[in-house]
């Protein structure tokens, strides 16, 4: 099978990418960034990763893996530009009040277990594509899994001894 | 209903909203992401590496060496030579200033600051080239806000970071001429 064209794999990808990045970050321009970045790399050495077994969660991977550096950066980037950093109320793809505060506590989360939780829900990523992607043991993403659920209950008052009923 | 139960319906009640909250993300960011436009950003302005030697069809030995530069990387090149020429220009003028600056001032040596030099004797100091060593601090901002709005552009970040940049370079710019002027 002949390998996608770059720009096919962008358009499909790019806004799945920034909503991942958008869901762990909040920040819709970071996102937007971050995303920019990951697959200006993908961009650069598309003759090797567009022929890799799976394209898609080497972009996720590398989205998600540099994300603290390239923050990192970006922060450093806005300090240098005179402190110009705004808040925008409207940075931020939209959602309803219930979603946005599920997203809000999973950003509360340890990053590794946040990550997890995005890639199950958010990607409908199972264990084991979860731990291809990530590059981390099925049985630890299990565990994350689990850990970053049980958090979640709590936080969002679904766990069973939050229930009313 | 028992314990477990109940713990097994808080289980569903959660995975449903952990998926209504994923599917809902990922509409928005179907729907609110414009992915043509950043398409367009990284195909302006990013060279793709270029693929490995055996990948490539073999010059023909008759072909110029340029025409396997891809287009970007022509442009390029193009922009290296004209800095070099810019560069040996500004080079050769300097000497050459500095040469008629010599010859018109004999065996003076050239005053490095703008301030005049009180010391130099009046019949020479008319002629002599002088040499601006400071610039002024608003001009040096300027230049940092150019540079930034230049990135921004690059980035196509165009928000109201993009707007305060632009007015603080305008307001920097008639500063530095003000400043620079005499």
């Amino acid at each position: 099978m002949g390998q996608e064209p770059f720009d096919e794999f962008y358009l499909r990808e790019y806004p799945r990418v920034v909503g991942l990045l958008q869901g762990l970050l909040r920040s819709r321009l970071v996102a937007e960034e971050l995303a920019q970045e990951t697959f200006l790399v993908a961009y650069r050495d598309w003759a090797r990763v567009g022929g890799l077994d799976n394209p898609r969660a080497w972009v996720r991977k590398v989205a998600l893996n540099q994300r603290g550096s390239f923050l990192r950066a970006y922060l450093r980037q806005q300090t240098r530009e005179r402190n110009s950093v705004v808040q925008y109320a409207d940075d931020t793809i939209k959602l309803s009040d219930d979603h946005a505060e599920v997203w809000e506590a999973i950003r509360t989360l340890p990053p590794s277990q946040a990550q997890v939780i995005a890639l199950h829900y958010y990607e409908d990523y199972s264990i084991a594509q979860i731990a291809v992607a990530l590059g981390r043991a099925p049985g630890t993403i299990k565990a994350q899994l689990h850990q970053g659920r049980r958090k979640l209950a709590r936080l969002l008052g679904t766990g069973p001894d939050r229930r009313s009923t | 209903m028992n314990f477990y139960d109940d713990h097994r319906a808080a289980e569903t009640a959660l995975d449903h909203r952990l998926y209504a909250a994923g599917n809902a993300l990922r509409e928005g960011s179907a729907t609110q992401v414009d992915a043509t436009s950043a398409l367009r950003v990284i195909l302006l302005h990013a060279d793709p590496v270029p693929e490995e030697p055996e990948q490539q069809p073999a010059p023909s030995p008759s072909s110029p060496a340029t025409s396997l530069l891809r287009r970007p990387q022509r442009r390029l090149v193009l922009a290296v030579n004209l800095l070099l020429v810019l560069v040996l220009a500004l080079g050769v003028g300097f000497l050459i200033g500095v040469q008629r600056g010599q010859d018109i001032g004999g065996h003076l040596t050239p005053v490095p600051t703008a301030r005049p030099g009180p010391a130099v004797p009046s019949t020479t100091h008319a002629a002599v080239t002088q040499t601006v060593t400071s610039v002024p601090q608003q001009c040096v901002e300027t230049a940092e806000l150019a540079d930034e709005v230049i990135s921004r552009l690059n980035r196509n970040v165009r928000d109201e970071r993009l707007f305060l940049a632009l007015r603080d370079y305008t307001i920097a710019s008639q500063a530095c001429r003000r400043q620079a002027s005499p």
